[in-house]
């Protein structure tokens, strides 16, 4: 990821079908360009912070954005974040793909041990894509946000070192 | 602070600066030592701000009755490879060959496998440093290979020999003794 990117997250960050299923992350909701630079600025030069964009293989199209945050060094863990920003790209996989490549470079590359999400308890899709990869329900943050007028549950999923190997055989 | 048998690392603190001071300016502590004196107190005091921004760290050692003896650090952590360089001195010399460093070593090993979780811990050693060498030995660090003349000290240039301790290394000791 690179700063021009901000106009990418500009972009979906302002699309209210994108910001749907997150979970009321709204840090990044209907912020202004100057102010999503200045984000794009902070996740780029944070030691515990690894972004990349989804870039579609056959013709480098940009679709999402995919990284690792919050990241422990000492304990060898991270957040995995997604987002797959252009609508006509959801339910083809591609989240799905992506998040193996990541994992592949977090723990192949990185020498993480653990990483961990947070997801939406209504966001189906997501979690069965999760699942998918590999990941593990390991707990539920009870009323962690507020969302079309009551408090809404997130689940807490992770992926360990040793599981990972299963997951890219599938 | 850590515990050891006969010693424990505590974090070093300003007023521990003269007595780095006077162990660094002794020829006799710092002849196999990668340190090159002389040394000021205002050096010393610049090294100290330098490090509250640094991943390198210092532990001063102190014996059990609290006086202090040395200090050992650690440089160069690498938390993908899960490696780090330490180095020790023992300053106060009627320490020396009583096992105060084997000690002191031993201890700050366990915090670097057991709580960091580190792989690997290296050291660079003066081969003519046999004392020490050998205590790193007992400790069961590795003779890795030998870096010519890789120092020049005194008038000379003299080889240095790398060891290291793997956490497999580690674990195998643990379990053995």
């Amino acid at each position: 990821m690179q700063s021009k990117d901000s106009w990418l997250l500009h972009k979906w960050f302002n699309d209210q079908r994108i910001l749907e299923n997150l979970g009321a992350e709204h840090i990044w909701f209907c912020v202004s360009m100057d102010r999503e630079f200045q984000t794009v600025d902070e996740m780029l030069t944070s030691r515990t912070r690894r972004y990349f964009i989804i870039q579609l293989l056959e013709d480098s199209k940009d679709m999402g954005l995919i990284g690792l945050d919050k990241i422990d060094h000492r304990n060898a863990s991270a957040e995995l974040q997604i987002v797959i920003g252009e609508v006509d790209c959801w339910g083809k996989g591609f989240g799905s793909e992506a998040i193996k490549v990541l994992l592949d470079h977090a723990f192949v590359s990185m020498n993480l041990h653990r990483v961990w999400l947070r997801v939406a308890d209504y966001n189906d899709r997501a979690i069965s894509c999760y699942e998918n990869c590999g990941f593990h329900l390991e707990g539920r943050l009870r009323h962690d946000h507020f969302h079309k007028g009551a408090f809404k549950d997130a689940l807490i999923m992770s992926i360990l070192k040793e599981e990972y190997r299963g997951c890219s055989d599938a | 602070m850590l515990e050891g048998r006969k010693v424990r690392l505590r974090a070093i603190e300003r007023v521990d600066l003269p007595s780095f001071v006077k162990w660094i300016n002794d020829p006799e502590v710092t002849q196999f030592l990668e340190l090159n004196p002389p040394m000021s107190m205002e050096d010393e005091e610049k090294w100290f701000a330098s490090l509250q921004k640094s991943d390198d760290k210092v532990f001063s050692i102190d014996t059990k009755d609290g006086k202090l003896i040395g200090n050992v650090g650690l440089m160069r952590l690498n938390w993908k490879d899960r490696c780090v360089l330490i180095g020790i001195m023992i300053g106060e010399k009627e320490y020396w060959n009583r096992g105060f460093g084997t000690d002191a070593i031993e201890t700050l090993l366990g915090y670097l496998f057991d709580e960091l979780g580190l792989n690997r811990v290296y050291l660079i050693a003066d081969e003519r440093n046999v004392g020490a060498i050998h205590c790193y030995e007992k400790l069961g660090l590795k003779k890795e290979g030998l870096l010519r003349q890789n120092r020049y000290k005194n008038g000379v240039y003299t080889n240095d020999v790398e060891m290291s301790l793997l956490r497999q290394d580690w674990q195998e000791k643990r379990s053995g003794s």
